[in-house]
């Protein structure tokens, strides 16, 4: 049997070794490729997460939505999610763009030694002044949100405390401001969503 | 004669690895489609620890309220079922367990009525004690009710619940596969969008869109385009008439 010529080997082992990369790449899709590559070893893990961006921490691998609310007329949603690689929480709001307000808010909250206790329904600003939460990490707030802002907030720990799991609570809030620091409308909405149904 | 018998059987090689690469590949990419049929969801998984280990929270139904309400329901071969009704006075809720899609942060999404009047669903939280739900097929969720209808002691009736869709999250920063796939989908809407990041968020932009749409109009669009649903729904009668 007369034996191939180089070239024709060469182009032959080129098209097989070609088929065979595609055919392994087919089994793992782009996007979970694009994820591979992007992802990161986390950067911390619970209470070394408090008051950094789920981002920048590289805690995006592995995203749950542990709880969600909406305010009446849904002008507000509110989202608590979940790292499951950093163990963290953070707030997600997503306002409603017909609501007519100009500010959003977007908290994460640990509760006091573990119980959460709503103390005040005075607005913000200073909300922390209000509530009995700590520590005041995962504030985000942004003026003149843009239509059909989405928003998050920095995360906060999640773990136990005292063997207890950490009780967390993720809120947004739309509300309008004219004049720094203050609410000067009565239209203030806000939603709650908790990992703790007593909440 | 030879050469011309080697250049054969190099050519079949090449033409049955093409075939197999190409099988492969169709197979791997097959998506979960919109309105997914679910039929490929695996078996239903009946109540379990979840809700035992969350019964110090959740509270018992009080006496005015019925006790048979345990119902399933299944479509396209996912299954839900009510576990437990708690008709206290400031916190309605009721707790369902459901198989979900697929293993993903699929959000599910509520809507009720009591006899006949809706009620507005606050919200719903995952019970999740072991914090492994995210890896489960199979997940509970405490659905949190309006007491402006279900607030009186005194209840009767029905109670009409539903689990009308799941549908999946969108990440905080959307990638540019799933930035593609939306604009894809949307690609015969007139509406072109574009993602804005700032600090802790995004803002879109819409540099096209048809006259007739408001920002928000367009905005519900490519939120639905960004997402995946599955319908159901999944309906539970519950009846709330004292026994």
């Amino acid at each position: 049997m007369k034996t191939l010529s180089y070239k024709s080997k060469t182009i032959i082992f080129t098209i097989i070794t070609s088929l065979i990369v595609s055919s392994v790449m087919a089994f793992e899709p782009t996007n979970v490729l694009a994820s591979k590559l992007a992802s990161h070893t986390p950067l911390c893990s619970t209470t070394s997460c408090r008051g950094h961006d789920v981002y920048v921490k590289h805690c995006e691998g592995s995203i749950s939505t542990i709880a969600q609310a909406s305010s009446p007329n849904s002008y507000v949603t509110t989202y608590l999610r979940k790292s499951n690689t950093c163990n963290s929480f953070w707030s997600r709001a997503v306002k409603l763009s017909s609501y007519p307000g100009n500010w959003m808010l977007s908290e994460a909250l640990e509760c006091a030694n573990n119980n959460c206790i709503y103390t005040s329904t005075t607005p913000p600003p200073n909300p922390s002044t209000y509530y009995y939460y700590y520590p005041w990490s995962g504030n985000q707030q942004t003026p003149a949100p843009g239509q059909s802002s989405l928003w998050y907030s920095d995360m906060v720990a999640g773990g136990t405390v005292g063997g207890v799991a950490r009780k967390v609570c993720a809120r947004g809030w739309v509300y309008t401001s004219n004049v720094a620091n203050y609410v000067t409308n009565s239209l203030v909405y806000k939603s709650w969503a908790c990992n703790d149904p007593g909440t | 004669m030879k050469t011309s018998r080697s250049r054969l059987i190099s050519w079949m090689i090449i033409v049955t690895l093409m075939v197999v690469s190409i099988s492969l590949s169709v197979s791997a990419w097959l998506p979960i489609s919109r309105g997914v049929s679910a039929s490929s969801a695996g078996e239903s998984v009946g109540l379990d620890s979840r809700l035992a280990d969350s019964s110090n929270v959740v509270k018992e139904a009080p006496a005015s309220s019925g006790e048979n309400f345990v119902m399933k329901s299944s479509v396209n071969g996912l299954t839900a079922e009510v576990a437990q009704v708690d008709l206290n006075p400031d916190a309605p809720t009721v707790s369902i367990c459901a198989d979900v899609p697929t293993i993903a942060d699929w959000l599910p999404q509520f809507s009720a009525t009591y006899n006949g009047q809706p009620v507005g669903v606050m919200g719903w939280m995952l019970l999740d004690p072991s914090n492994t739900a995210y890896q489960e097929k199979n997940r509970c969720y405490l659905v949190m009710l309006s007491n402006e209808q279900l607030g009186s002691k005194k209840i009767s009736g029905t109670l009409i619940l539903s689990l009308d869709y799941f549908e999946t999250s969108i990440p905080e920063r959307l990638p540019v596969d799933l930035i593609a796939k939306a604009k894809e989908r949307l690609k015969d809407s007139g509406i072109d969008f574009e993602v804005q990041n700032v600090p802790h968020g995004q803002n879109f932009i819409f540099p096209k869109k048809p006259d007739s749409y408001s920002d928000e109009d367009a905005f519900q669009r490519v939120t639905d385009a960004l997402k995946d649903k599955v319908y159901g729904p999944w309906v539970f009668t519950i009846d709330l008439n004292q026994k």
